[in-house]
């Protein structure tokens, strides 16, 4: 097992990292930007190396300043995370020439998967559903082979992920218009402009397997994750067991992706990702080859810790368990806490963390890399942390994870607390109706209600709070505060 | 007097109307009676026509952030006093004493904002830089670098702008 | 301390009838004050508005603490001088709270000549601020006038409590440590422009606010230069080059929220007495006022009653009940403050001018400050009084209310003829207020007795001339005087000519007593001694 891991990330998922490391007794090497050296996975860690960089997002992206760090600090591995460069198979190499283990799988796998097109035809091969599509080039019979697939059509970006570069084309009038936009769009963000557009579902599921593998051919999957509830693309409730999945199709749904990571000889963490139609259908999304956000409600259902996990594997002591002993119990629900306002079309907001009350429970999860006074930039992602609770059923869980939303504070930044307990209480949600277009249908019944009652003493309560109001309301001397308004 | 506030995207104004036996207020069209249980470290407790609420309070400049009842809202109160900085700016920069220009940052028909650098100047063996003081366009520079100027010397003129009254 | 029972029965023909007399005059005293407030040419009204200006009573409320009391001083100013071209003598003056601290507000009226500054317009700004300067009240003045009215300049300038008292007290104040706050929201003239320049702090309205010793029309005259109010003194050239003003605010609002943040930062009074107990509403209803006040000014009544009907809880301790009946004296709270009353309760005789003398110092030993509720026609005349040392008395009643070192405030509640008035504290013996009820009349002497005594004295000048009386001149001699005594008493003049600081309805009395009492205690009480008592 390593002495020393260093953790190429930041925020939520780092403190994550840094808990399990603690844990075991493993010593944290945390890396920083200056604007983040206030930020808890800094202070948490037994160690932490500033990069530096213009941009702050840029220097959690500095392979040769963070692998220096880790050799410097003689870490014999590094943890990326999720997001900057977990699914970068440059790194992954240079970080394994250099001697020091990428806790994740090998670079050619994160490549394979990395290329959505690639991934596909790898899925293909092993007999895995995938969904009709077609790819940008040839543009002569583009048209014709639209038509064939049929539309509506999802146009994705090859390289790309988390919402950018896709468009859904309903006539094959936009079509040329939006796959060159859609190329345009994956060019700047993931510097890859191949865009391929694949069947549209309407009113699809996002249910997603977890797998873990040891690189030599053995794998177990960690049961599905249902992540239907999505804005702008994003996944922002996710639940662990799906919910209304009749048990022939979970069965399915988990064999297919243990045959796909076998195939790819996979070790350590990773996702399969398929969309469920309506008619029970099922077809590969993608793999993604590292640790997801999401996965704490896996650990909740099979009482896990996934990192020490990964750290197992990456340590090459192979896998912990077989698949016959897994066997989840009770019900998870996460939520993930977003700087945004959702009554704005979830614009991200900036603020500072000024008051920060996390709910208690036995059953109450909360994963937070943010702490009382940090100012929330535009700098980094807009998700702050994740509020998980379990439960022995699903109503259960939705109960407790609606009491603790209610019971959190995180004042000083808008987010999307109080939006998140509206789905959690929503009759739709409970009863288990969930597609990805769900925040879209129901907007109008997940909107904020009108209490006026209670907006008036908000009010009243800020008024009081204001240094002016409260002298000219609690300041006045008698006899004139008795006499109160008068002319004579 | 009434102070202004905006919670909601809604403006409203609030007034108080008496402080005995209770606090009285008026907000927009209605009266609320008031009293304050307890307060500290970002808690209240206070009851509002008889309701009781207890919540956590934080105020961020001109924002008061309240969560109460497992509802967050953000109340704003608009400043009243302003740094004047846009109502009768000057429209043009004259020496307050003689010296000699150092640098010129600027040039005509630039746009500046607020703090952008314009001269860099020297008068009794103090340099001094003058930047812009609001928002504004350069329309010329009167000096050149070496050039020595009077008091009351014209150094930069801007083009004029409308300004509303804030 | 037991309350006071009351003997009126409200249900008699007298009671109804002096009910409706006294209110009908207080209906008429809000009339004539909404009037002198608010009744403007639409013209002015119009032209303020254009210029982009708050009426000086909008001013007024947003600069005072909301949900708090104003006590106006002084509203039918000037109301019976000028053919009535200057309501209000067009200025405001009164006692209220500014950021949670008492202050005397100033405020001059646009809406009446632009301002401008007539005789009267001075006598009550000064008046004003000798209130501030003997009760240590901070002031914030609200200035926007065109300067002196001209044609009066004889009346309003040279003498010593004229125009140069104004800019005397502000500097007296100044030097007393009690703080002047002057907003200008329009133009401060020649010496108007003394009154943000001796101000401790100054804010200037840009585009409307000026400051200058000669305006636009005299600078050309005097030096033909050409120049724009605002160039010439304007918010610009005070807040950056001459450093006259302190503070540049973009419109009025501003200028009122920078004004009371100013206030906010002045430290708070100490208070040279504090309330013993708490505020507790009288049992006996002040409505009754209306019908115990009699119709007539010959007649009296019961000053019980109008205590009971403005102390706390009705409850009144009497000192010496039995002994000079005709002046009541004791010992009360208002909004929990002690006070010490003097009340007439008929003329004064020997003994009672003795007991207010001895009451007097009472209070000034026990530091209670002192009310005195006049009713007075005068002391007891005769040569049986004489003989026993009526004027000695009245004299040591005077000596020990002058000499006082309390606060005293009084009212006049009825008549205040003659001497009585001296020893009940009028208004040459510096009571810090001093106000009036509607029905009040003052003179040397009753109207009646005036025509009588006048027509006594020509009857016996004629009789030494050797001529026979003509009825009918006689007659005429009468009603004369009579109209012009009629005139000259009421209490309407009275307050026109400054000599009160108002008229109170009477339901307003406990109030305006209680603000005026507050305020009052903000000064010290004075260096205890007295002059010498003939005994």
């Amino acid at each position: 097992m390593f002495t020393r891991v260093l953790i190429a990330n930041r925020g939520e998922i780092a403190c994550r990292i840094l808990r399990t490391l603690r844990s075991q007794g493993i010593a944290s090497v945390a890396v920083y930007h200056h604007e983040d050296r206030g930020a808890p996975h800094v202070q948490l860690a037994d160690q932490a190396v500033q990069l530096e960089a213009d941009v702050p997002s840029a220097a959690y992206l500095d392979q040769a300043q963070i692998i220096a760090a880790a050799q410097r600090s003689a870490a014999q591995a590094i943890h990326p995370g999720y997001g900057f460069l977990s699914e970068n198979a440059g790194f992954a190499e240079r970080v394994a020439a250099a001697g020091i283990t990428f806790i994740g799988p090998e670079a050619a796998v994160i490549r394979l998967m990395g290329d959505k097109i690639r991934a596909r035809a790898f899925a293909i091969a092993q007999g895995v559903p995938v969904a009709a599509s077609i790819d940008a080039s040839d543009p002569g019979t583009l048209a014709a082979r639209a038509l064939a697939v049929g539309f509506p059509l999802l146009i994705k970006a090859a390289a790309g992920g988390g919402g950018k570069g896709m468009r859904i084309v309903r006539t094959s009038a936009e079509l040329a218009a939006s796959l060159e936009a859609a190329a345009a769009e994956a060019q700047r963000y993931f510097g890859d402009g191949r865009v391929y557009a694949e069947r549209y579902i309407e009113r699809p599921r996002h249910i997603e397997v977890q797998v873990l593998g040891d690189g030599a051919g053995n794998v177990v999957h960690l049961f599905e994750r249902e992540c239907s509830l999505q804005r702008r693309y994003q996944k922002i409730v996710e639940e662990s067991p799906a919910p209304n999945l009749p048990e022939e199709l979970r069965r399915e749904l988990c064999a297919a992706a243990v045959s796909l990571a076998r195939a790819a000889r996979y070790r350590n963490a990773g996702t399969v990702e398929f969309v469920l139609a309506p008619d029970g259908a099922f077809y590969f999304l993608e793999m993604n080859t590292r640790l997801q956000v999401e996965h704490p409600v896996t650990e909740c259902v099979l009482g896990l810790d996934l990192v020490a996990e990964q750290l197992r594997i990456a340590a090459g002591a192979g896998l912990a368990f077989t698949q016959a002993v897994l066997e989840p119990r009770g019900h998870a629900i996460e939520c993930r806490i977003c700087a945004e306002e959702p009554e704005h079309d979830f614009r991200p907001a900036t603020g500072r963390v000024g008051i920060l009350e996390v709910p208690a429970g036995a059953n109450v999860r909360f994963d937070g890399g943010i702490a009382a006074g940090q100012a929330i930039t535009p700098a980094f992602d807009s998700m702050l942390a994740k509020l998980v609770a379990f439960g022995p059923d699903r109503a259960a869980a939705a109960a407790e994870l609606s009491r603790a939303l209610e019971e959190l504070v995180l004042l000083g930044v808008p987010t999307n607390i109080d939006y998140l307990g509206r789905i959690l209480r929503h009759p739709q949600f409970l009863a288990g109706n969930l597609h990805t277009g769900f925040l879209s249908e129901h907007a109008a019944g997940l909107s904020a209600p009108e209490l006026p009652q209670e907006r008036a003493a908000a009010t009243v309560a800020a008024l009081l709070a204001q240094p002016d109001f409260r002298a000219a309301a609690c300041d006045v001397p008698e006899p004139h505060a008795s006499i109160g308004l008068w002319r004579n | 007097m009434n102070l202004h506030f905006e919670v909601d995207g809604r403006e409203g104004e609030a007034e108080i109307i008496g402080r005995r036996p209770q606090l009285q207020l008026r907000l927009g069209e209605s009266r609320h009676v008031v009293s304050l249980a307890q307060e500290g470290a970002g808690r209240f407790e206070l009851s509002v026509d008889g309701v009781r609420y207890r919540g956590w309070r934080y105020v961020a400049g001109d924002a008061v952030h309240v969560r109460v009842n497992g509802r967050t809202y953000c109340v704003v109160f608009p400043r009243r006093i302003h740094k004047g900085e846009n109502a009768g700016a000057q429209d043009e920069i004259r020496a307050s004493m003689p010296g000699v220009v150092i640098a010129v940052h600027a040039r005509p028909g630039e746009r500046l904002a607020a703090g952008d650098k314009l001269l860099t100047l020297e008068s009794m063996k103090l340099q001094v830089t003058v930047v812009a003081s609001h928002a504004s366009t350069v329309r010329e520079i009167h000096v050149t670098p070496e050039a020595v100027f009077e008091r009351g010397a014209l150094l930069v003129s801007f083009e004029h702008e409308q300004r509303d009254t804030p | 301390m037991r309350a006071l029972e009351s003997a009126v029965r409200t249900g008699t023909a007298e009671f109804r009838r002096r009910y409706a007399y006294n209110k009908a005059l207080a209906a008429e005293l809000r009339a004539r004050q909404e009037a002198a407030r608010h009744s403007r040419p639409p013209r002015d009204l119009e032209r303020l508005a254009s210029q982009g200006k708050l009426l000086p009573r909008q001013r007024l409320e947003l600069l005072l603490d909301p949900g708090t009391p104003f006590l106006e001083l002084s509203t039918l100013a000037a109301n019976m001088s000028y053919a009535g071209e200057s309501p209000s003598a067009s200025c405001i003056t009164g006692i209220g709270v500014v950021s949670g601290r008492e202050v005397m507000v100033h405020a001059d009226d646009p809406t009446v000549k632009g301002g401008a500054w007539y005789p009267l317009t001075v006598k009550k700004i000064v008046r004003a601020l000798d209130i501030a300067i003997e009760n240590r009240l901070p002031v914030v003045h609200l200035c926007d006038s065109a300067g002196g009215q001209l044609m009066l300049q004889s009346q309003l300038f040279p003498d010593r409590y004229m125009a140069g008292r104004i800019f005397r007290n502000q500097s007296v104040l100044s030097k007393m440590g009690v703080k002047q706050l002057a907003l200008v929201f329009g133009h401060c003239t020649a010496g108007g422009a003394y009154v943000p320049a001796l101000s401790d702090y100054n804010v200037i309205v840009r585009g409307t606010g000026a400051v200058f010793l000669g305006g636009p029309p005299l600078v050309k005259a005097a030096t033909g230069e050409v120049v724009s109010a605002d160039d010439l003194g304007g918010c610009d050239l005070h807040t950056r080059t001459s450093g006259t003003c302190d503070y540049p605010a973009a419109d009025e609002l501003e200028a009122i929220a920078i004004g009371r943040e100013i206030v906010s930062l002045w430290e708070r009074a100490v208070k040279w007495r504090l309330p013993e107990q708490a505020a507790e509403a009288p049992l006996l209803d002040p409505d009754d006022l209306y019908g115990i006040l009699p119709d007539d000014i010959k007649q009296t009544f019961e000053m019980r009653e109008v205590i009971g009907r403005i102390v706390d809880g009705s409850r009144f301790h009497e000192y010496k009940p039995a002994y000079g009946t005709t002046l009541v004296c004791g010992y009360a709270h208002l909004f929990g403050y002690r006070v010490g009353i003097l009340a007439n309760n008929g003329i004064l005789f020997n003994d009672s001018a003795i007991k207010g003398g001895h009451f007097i110092e009472l209070c000034n030993q026990n530091n209670t400050p002192l009310l005195f509720l006049q009713n007075i026609t005068g002391y007891m005349v005769g040569r049986e009084y004489e003989a026993a040392g009526i004027t000695k008395d009245g004299a040591k009643m005077i000596m020990a209310q002058t000499c006082s070192h309390v606060p005293k405030l009084t009212l006049m509640c009825h008549g205040s003829f003659g001497a009585g008035n001296y020893g009940m504290c009028g208004r040459a013996f510096d009571g810090r207020l001093l106000f009036s009820w509607p029905n009040h009349q003052i003179a040397v002497m009753g109207g009646e007795q005036a025509a009588g005594t006048l027509a006594e004295v020509k009857l016996r000048q004629l009789k030494r001339a050797g001529a026979s009386a003509d009825p009918a001149a006689l007659a005429q001699l009468r009603a004369e005087t009579l109209k012009a005594y009629e005139e000259q008493t009421s209490a309407y003049y009275s307050t026109s000519e400054l000599w009160d600081d108002g008229i109170l309805d009477p339901v307003d009395t406990r109030n305006a007593l209680a603000v005026a009492l507050s305020a009052a205690l903000n000064a010290p009480g004075g260096i205890p001694g007295n002059g010498v008592f003939r005994f």
